[in-house]
């Protein structure tokens, strides 16, 4: 087994080990490790930025997103109200998986787990009264990422705004997606293969707008240990640059548009030193390998999207401790964007209570702490400095060993990522069931699961479903299906002949082309697959 | 032996916990399918009718736990599979448990459920396969 992976006899999680299994010593001498260069400087493991947070904090970024555009705006206009800087649209499952709200595939998922947006009106109606010319919007949106898009910037196109304005971020990450969270539609080359249009577009048009999001957050719900998941990647974030070099588009062209997703853990050192020794192992990784040289191409502006497995559904209200410190620890870290999982995360999606508390505690880290003094705090902590060396070390061999070894795709295609995943996912059971990794209020002997009280939950809401399948067959009845049908026969032309399809989708998009019908058109040309499970 | 089937059914793409489980289930000596995701009722009853298992667990971490619960037991039921028990687990409300009961779920595990607890559940269903 390579150093990366979990050894099973370690007995002190937390104590001895880190989260990802790194040994501790029991005190660090001084001098084993030479200063890094200063914030703002390659390779940028103290910061991207001289000045750290003093001028601005990180973007206050929660996740939302229910029911219909119309409630889902409510929701958003809420937050911004309360002080949100960046908005973040959670998606229902049918919209993820190109399925319109009246398929009889996405019976019971319509506007469940976040909003359903079938065309350009419904996005259209998320966006009533938001002015998307000075708000940037994250949308965590894989294989239907084109189509999310091709509604936004129909949207803008409509209303007048230019689409050099429009900041923001698609996730736009399929290869995660076979590994861990299972969004995906079709075999891993097409799908690769829509991500780079995605990309040449945004490249072109959209300068403000983050085309993809690589993210390791995912790898680690799957069970990746945090460190695991930073090396996968970036082992996804090589394979997805070849693709795009393979387009001809230079490296330095692309490089800065390119965002990443990986989070902030219940290990606040471990944390610290995974968002420094990330943004050194793009750095060189940008500059080494693909030979960047605008320093721009080199920077790892980095999501943190939160620690949401660590919270309990028993005695929920501990969960803000954890949220505090997750909040803490992602600031320590220097990240660009923040959201921090809610204390109902393990009931249901949260409800407006719970979400203005996540909001409050990212407010009171940010404004209470004193997180924001000084770029980059903890650097010269003897602990730090070598956790962080030990860290960057441990990225960089499983880069090394992915892309020596057929890289991501190959990786993702035949198993090896997804069983490397698995492995630790059943350490980690292991370890909680015999209270190796001890949660509090959940498996330790002194604090059993007492508190078993009942939270008010979010109530999904059936009529609001009904108004969106009714909402949805007015919009069929009602527009030029002429059209439409044209649109859709443009998009299937420019896709098999491998041109961009990404200006025929927007075309669509106007036309009253759905999201089921954009993804019909793909699914009959490029197929639907089933990716090895790991077990 | 055992013969089990495990299943996601609907959109939700969180394994995490079924693979886990099939894992140890395997240890634990039982025979172990796996359908993967985004699995229809009829095709888990298919599954359950071609693999002649024993007993069906089910993995839902979407909140569609009770009308796709209820769309496999009467697939199973017209599948002529409807003396094969039924677990349910993934993110299930305590008020949901006894819904799922009344409609003929053997057992629910919401998450956080010890694996020991239910690895024990299957080891003490009889298997018929022998």
């Amino acid at each position: 087994m390579p150093a990366w992976t979990s050894r099973d006899d370690i007995t002190e999680f937390g104590v001895s080990h880190t989260e990802s299994g790194i040994p501790v010593r029991l005190s660090y001498p001084p001098g084993e490790t030479s200063p890094l260069p200063p914030p703002g400087e390659f390779p940028y493991a103290r910061g991207l930025r001289a000045d750290g947070y003093r001028t601005r904090p990180w973007t206050f970024r929660q996740y939302a997103g229910f029911a219909g555009g119309t409630e889902t705006n409510e929701r958003l206009r809420y937050l911004v109200a309360n002080g949100q800087s960046g908005l973040s649209i959670a998606l229902d499952l049918p919209t993820q998986m190109g399925l319109d709200s009246d398929d009889p595939r996405a019976k019971y998922e319509v506007g469940r787990l976040g909003v359903a947006i079938d065309c350009l009106a419904d996005m259209e109606a998320l966006y009533d009264g938001i002015p998307i010319e000075s708000i940037s919007s994250s949308f965590t949106i894989n294989a239907t990422a084109l189509v999310i898009l091709a509604f936004y910037v129909a949207m803008a196109d409509r209303r007048g705004t230019p689409r050099e304005k429009l900041s923001g971020t698609v996730q736009n990450d399929m290869l995660k997606e076979f590994v861990a969270r299972g969004a995906y539609m079709y075999p891993p080359a097409h799908s690769v293969r829509l991500c780079t249009d995605l990309i040449e577009f945004c490249v072109r048009q959209l300068p403000k707008w983050n085309p993809i999001s690589i993210a390791a957050a995912h790898m680690r719900s799957a069970g990746a240990t945090p460190v695991m998941s930073d090396g996968f990647m970036f082992a996804n974030a090589i394979a997805y640059c070849e693709a795009v070099l393979d387009r001809g588009v230079p490296f330095d062209d692309f490089a800065p548009q390119l965002s990443f997703l990986t989070s902030s853990y219940k290990d606040v050192f471990e944390t610290v030193a995974r968002f420094r020794a990330c943004r050194a192992a793009w750095a060189k990784i940008a500059r080494d390998r693909f030979g960047a040289t605008n320093p721009r191409s080199m920077t790892f502006r980095v999501h943190s999207g939160g620690d949401i497995d660590a919270m309990t559904a028993a005695e929920p209200i501990n969960n803000v401790a954890r949220m505090t410190l997750n909040a803490f620890g992602a600031a320590l870290g220097g990240v660009q964007s923040l959201q921090v999982p809610c204390y109902d995360e393990a009931y249901e999606i949260p409800t407006e209570d719970a979400i203005l508390n996540a909001l409050r505690v990212q407010q009171i880290v940010a404004f209470e702490s004193g997180v924001r003094y000084t770029a980059d705090p903890l650097a010269g902590s003897y602990f730090i400095e070598a956790l962080t060396a030990e860290v960057l070390g441990q990225i960089e061999a499983i880069v090394d060993e992915v892309t020596s070894t057929g890289g991501a795709i190959e990786w993702i295609t035949d198993g090896r990522m997804q069983a490397a995943i698995s492995r630790e996912a059943r350490l980690w059971e292991e370890r909680v069931a015999d209270g190796r990794e001890v949660r509090v209020g959940l498996n330790s002997d002194k604090h059993t699961f007492q508190n078993d009280q009942e939270l008010a939950v979010h109530q999904f809401d059936p009529d609001a479903v009904e108004a969106q399948v009714s909402r949805l067959s007015k919009h069929r009845a009602s527009r030029d299906s002429a059209r439409t049908a044209e649109a859709l026969g443009a998009i299937a032309d420019a896709a098999r002949q491998d041109q961009n399809v990404m200006e025929t989708l927007v075309d669509a998009a106007k036309a009253g082309a759905t999201i089921g019908e954009i993804s019909g058109v793909f699914a009959n040309i490029f197929g639907d697959f089933s990716a090895p499970t790991g077990v | 032996m055992t013969r089990v089937l495990l299943a996601k059914p609907g959109l939700d793409g969180h394994d995490k916990g079924i693979k886990v489980l099939a894992t140890m289930l395997r240890d634990a000596g039982c025979e172990v399918i796996y359908t993967g995701l985004h699995q229809t009722p009829t095709r888990i009853a298919l599954a359950a009718l071609q693999e002649d298992v024993d007993v069906v667990g089910l993995s839902m971490l979407s909140g569609a736990h009770l009308e796709l619960t209820a769309d496999v037991i009467s697939e199973l039921k017209a599948a002529g599979l409807s003396d094969r028990p039924i677990l349910v687990g993934g993110n299930i409300p305590r008020r949901d448990i006894p819904v799922l009961q009344d409609m003929g779920v053997a057992r629910v595990f919401a998450a956080g459920t010890p694996y020991q607890d239910i690895i024990a559940w299957f080891a003490a269903v009889p298997g018929r396969a022998t």
